[in-house]
């Protein structure tokens, strides 16, 4: 029953993910200019440019290039970076890992910040608290990534000088293996702090909603009935049931903190894949902006489809409804 | 189920495992930063001795190879990893570098390059006539990986040699270890300019691997083995690239330990120089806030005349804008000085012609088309758009004097000068519609000539000794000029060669062929400890083995 509610899922992610391809494809090679416009002397007669684009198939029909592409991407193969001179593959992976910490951070931060404001503030409505994490994150979510980032350069890094402004580790020198942890964290956490008050404010938002409407639920009024300490009943029961929008929030969150850190990264130069999709924007490099985005695409349907696949787990209605 | 649906159906508790293994990630690496943190730490921020940290706004590609390298980052790196026969001197004349001297035949077809002895590669191996002939040779071959050089095109035997039908190219010659020789069809006075562009690369590195496959080889053009006064010690892509010095640099012993690049952000660069992060920095605005900033933290500014321009290109072919008297007009019209002052603070100079206005070459009797309302309204009166419309624009015939202004996003100054051009030529009746688009996009117009443009905003680098006589661009074509620059870059002699430059390019003054309009200043905020700094014009790294960062 449930290996065919997943095969299901599957046969419908599958076309999806070729209409994916053909979107990429189609929004890429539908742009004007070319990708070699940068690596040719820009005043070389027209003949030699004609040369060199005959050279690498870029006169292919636009078929041709689609097919050759998706054939090689269903063998593994996302294409070479022109810019990087290296396998797209190679390239993506090697920015990876920094996204992912800093994203594994940010989360712990938002997390951090977000579960205490949140059930403060649903426990006293109306009150100081409340005011102030609900002021907190309209504020959070409408300063924009870059702003919020160097107000926190002028504070941390130029007045206060506590922590280093941009980058992933101190250039010229050298660290022993925990000084070098040390080091990547001092760089880290601004960063962090910038994605993770930002995501900390959605948090708070959902959660603070859902807190309220649990607290008003006769389960909880059972439980106080039956003697049970507050803290108990919050910490244990309340927050148990609340929390289950923000594992929803988090599954949302995760392809958004894969591409979505372009902002942050780009100003603190965190060498992560949000910088690498914008340069490979500016530079043009086709190859690997078609690789992040159908790695994006991936993550995100993959996501879908376990987060469809754990529902159908644990609620059996989902699997008959559907 | 649509692709939206899906996309936007991430109801449930999705990928557990996903934030745990991010936070297993994190613990690993990092633990929890702030209680990691060590308070007060200053002492963390002070350099270790000798070394220096200078900001490129972009990761460099790694394509650290002299001839096939395209962008400025990784050129940054390999102009202090190699060196090329010629340089740049401070009056944008050519200094012999890897050469001890050079000199021309008496028909002025072959130039002759006496190479310094004792230079050796970074890897021991000698230096030698041998790797220069095999570094301008690989340029002409049939699977040359790139676009051929003009340069190279101009080579006696080129063809013959390009099309596999000779083994050698005859109009490169190595006369003995460090004597080499090329020759032209016809003299060829870019020559220099190209040398002075293009280092010499090591033979006995690349003739491993076929001139066809020189792009992909990763790990060579990562790992550049130059004779430079640096070496490159590690490439971290998107992040840095530490050389270290060459202690056997023909030049002398650089000074420095070691030299980083460091990619950095425009935006944060100044608070990384505040910071002690950084030790140079190109300026990105002239912002009088910004220097008095610099300056009250004791951070040095050197500041002198840029290298590249920004014009406005015209299309002669347009049936309006082929009329000289509408293109002088517009040049009357703009009010460059005012682009100037407003936009970078009055740190640019004005020009005009495509030559560089300190090269000696520049005539000083141009006419300067200073910004006068008069002269360009009588201009346009006198082709005949006199009549007006409520809204003050010129109509001829029923037909507004309006034209489309081609934007390439990219460079701030560029895009904002728009908008002052656009009211500039309002106040003469001439209606100005811009369209921004990226600047790959707008340079594929001037690429292709059967795309229609009007006007089109445009920047581009001088080159010292190369005067480009080609007007495909501005598709038109004149034939005094293109006589006058053909003469001029085939005279090698210099004097007679500038006198040629002077007249095409007050042929080109005449012509209004182009709307020139301002060279930016470029300006360094420097760390105070570092010594010895000294860029100039075309070299800012030109003495870098002379470069000091010490603690006083």
């Amino acid at each position: 029953m449930l290996s065919t509610y997943f095969l299901r899922r599957l046969l419908i992610a599958l076309p999806v993910m070729l209409g994916i391809s053909v979107l990429v494809f189609a929004l890429i090679n539908l742009q004007p200019g070319d990708p070699y416009a940068l690596m040719i002397d820009p005043s070389a007669p027209p003949a030699v440019k004609e040369a060199l684009l005959q050279q690498v198939g870029y006169y292919d029909p636009w078929y041709v290039k689609y097919l050759k592409w998706l054939w090689r991407m269903a063998h593994g193969d996302f294409g070479y970076s022109l810019h990087y001179r290296d396998q797209v593959s190679t390239v993506i992976a090697s920015r990876i890992g920094n996204t992912l910490l800093l994203a594994g951070a940010a989360l712990l931060i938002a997390l951090l910040i977000a579960l205490p404001a949140a059930v403060f503030s649903a426990l006293k409505r109306q009150s100081a608290i409340d005011y102030l994490a609900t002021g907190f994150s309209v504020v959070c979510i409408s300063v924009p990534a870059f702003f919020m980032g160097l107000l926190l350069i002028k504070v941390f890094a130029v007045d206060l000088r506590w922590l280093p402004v941009s980058g992933k580790v101190t250039l010229g020198k050298s660290f022993t293996q925990t000084g070098y942890l040390i080091d990547v964290a001092r760089h880290l956490l601004l960063p962090a702090l910038v994605l993770g008050l930002m995501n900390s404010a959605i948090f708070i938002k959902y959660l603070r909603t859902s807190m309220v409407s649990i607290l008003e639920q006769d389960f909880i009024r059972a439980l106080r009935a039956r003697g049970l300490e507050t803290s108990s009943i919050i910490w244990r029961h309340a927050l148990k049931n609340a929390a289950r929008p923000i594992i929803t929030i988090l599954s949302l969150e995760i392809p958004v903190l894969f591409s979505g850190a372009l902002m942050t990264e780009t100003v603190f130069s965190w060498p992560g894949i949000g910088r690498l999709n914008y340069e490979a924007v500016l530079n043009r490099d086709y190859s690997l902006l078609m690789g992040i985005i159908m790695l994006l695409a991936l993550i995100t349907l993959a996501a879908n489809l376990i987060a469809d696949l754990l529902y159908a787990l644990i609620d059996p209605r989902v699997r008959i409804g559907s | 189920m649509t692709l939206f649906s899906l996309l936007v159906s991430g109801r449930y508790s999705l990928m557990k495992n996903i934030s745990a293994l991010m936070l297993a990630c994190f613990v690993l690496s990092g633990c929890d930063p702030q209680a990691e943190t060590p308070a007060g730490s200053d002492s963390a921020q002070k350099n270790s001795a000798g070394t220096l940290r200078y900001a490129l706004w972009s990761s460099p590609s790694g394509n650290f190879h002299p001839e096939l390298y395209f962008t400025d980052y990784d050129r940054a790196v390999i102009f202090v990893t190699f060196d090329r026969l010629v340089m740049l001197d401070d009056k944008q004349g050519f200094k012999p570098s890897l050469a001890t001297r050079y000199d021309y035949s008496t028909d002025g077809k072959t130039l002759t390059f006496h190479l310094h002895p004792n230079i050796k590669w970074h890897d021991g191996q000698p230096f030698t006539a041998e790797d220069v002939a095999f570094t301008y040779q690989a340029t002409a071959s049939g699977q040359w990986p790139a676009d051929t050089p003009e340069f190279t095109r101009e080579l006696q035997g080129f063809k013959a040699y390009h099309n596999g039908s000779a083994d050698h190219l005859s109009g490169i010659r190595v006369i003995d270890a460090h004597t080499v020789s090329f020759s032209f069809n016809q003299p060829y006075a870019a020559a220099l300019s190209y040398f002075a562009d293009r280092p010499v690369l090591a033979k006995h590195i690349w003739e491993k691997v076929p001139v066809a496959q020189w792009n992909q080889a990763t790990a060579l053009l990562n790992n550049p083995v130059g004779t430079g006064p640096f070496k490159v010690k590690k490439f971290v892509p998107d992040q840095y690239v530490e050389l270290t010095r060459n202690e056997d640099y023909f030049k002398g012993k650089p000074a420095l330990e070691s030299l980083i690049f460091k990619v950095a952000n425009r935006d944060t660069a100044q608070s990384e120089l505040l910071n002690g992060e950084l030790d140079v920095a190109e300026l990105s605005s002239f912002n009088p806030a910004d220097l008095a900033l610099y300056k009250k933290a004791g951070v040095n500014l050197v500041i002198q005349n840029g290298v590249s321009g920004q014009y406005l290109t015209i299309n002669h072919r347009d049936p309006l804008l082929a009329d000289v008297r509408l293109r002088e007009a517009l040049l009357y019209g703009i009010d460059r000085q005012g682009i100037i002052n407003n936009l970078l603070y009055g740190n640019g100079q004005i020009f005009n012609a495509k030559i560089h206005p300190q090269d000696p070459a520049y005539p000083d009797d141009l006419n300067p088309f200073p910004h006068s309302v008069e002269k360009a309204n009588a201009l346009l009166d006198a082709a005949g758009w006199r009549a007006r419309a409520s809204d003050g624009i010129r109509i001829k015939a029923g037909k507004r004097l309006a034209f489309t202004l081609q934007v390439p996003t990219g460079n701030r100054t560029r895009e904002q000068s728009a908008s002052i051009i656009q009211q500039n030529l309002k106040a003469i009746g001439v209606e100005i519609t811009i369209n921004v688009g990226d600047f790959n996009s707008t340079l594929a117009i001037l690429q292709n000539p059967k795309t229609p443009f009007q006007l089109l905003l445009m920047g581009g680098m001088f080159r010292p000794g190369q005067y480009s006589n080609n007007y495909w661009w501005e598709r038109f074509s004149d034939a005094q000029l293109t006589q006058l620059g053909d003469k001029a870059n085939s005279t090698v002699d210099n004097e007679p060669r500038i006198v040629l430059l002077k007249q095409w390019a007050k042929r080109q003054n005449e012509l209004a062929m182009i709307g020139w309009l301002y060279i930016p200043n470029v300006g360094y905020a420097v760390n105070p400890q570092v010594t010895g700094y000294h860029p100039y014009p075309y070299e800012a790294f030109g003495n870098v083995y002379q470069w000091a960062n010490q603690p006083q």
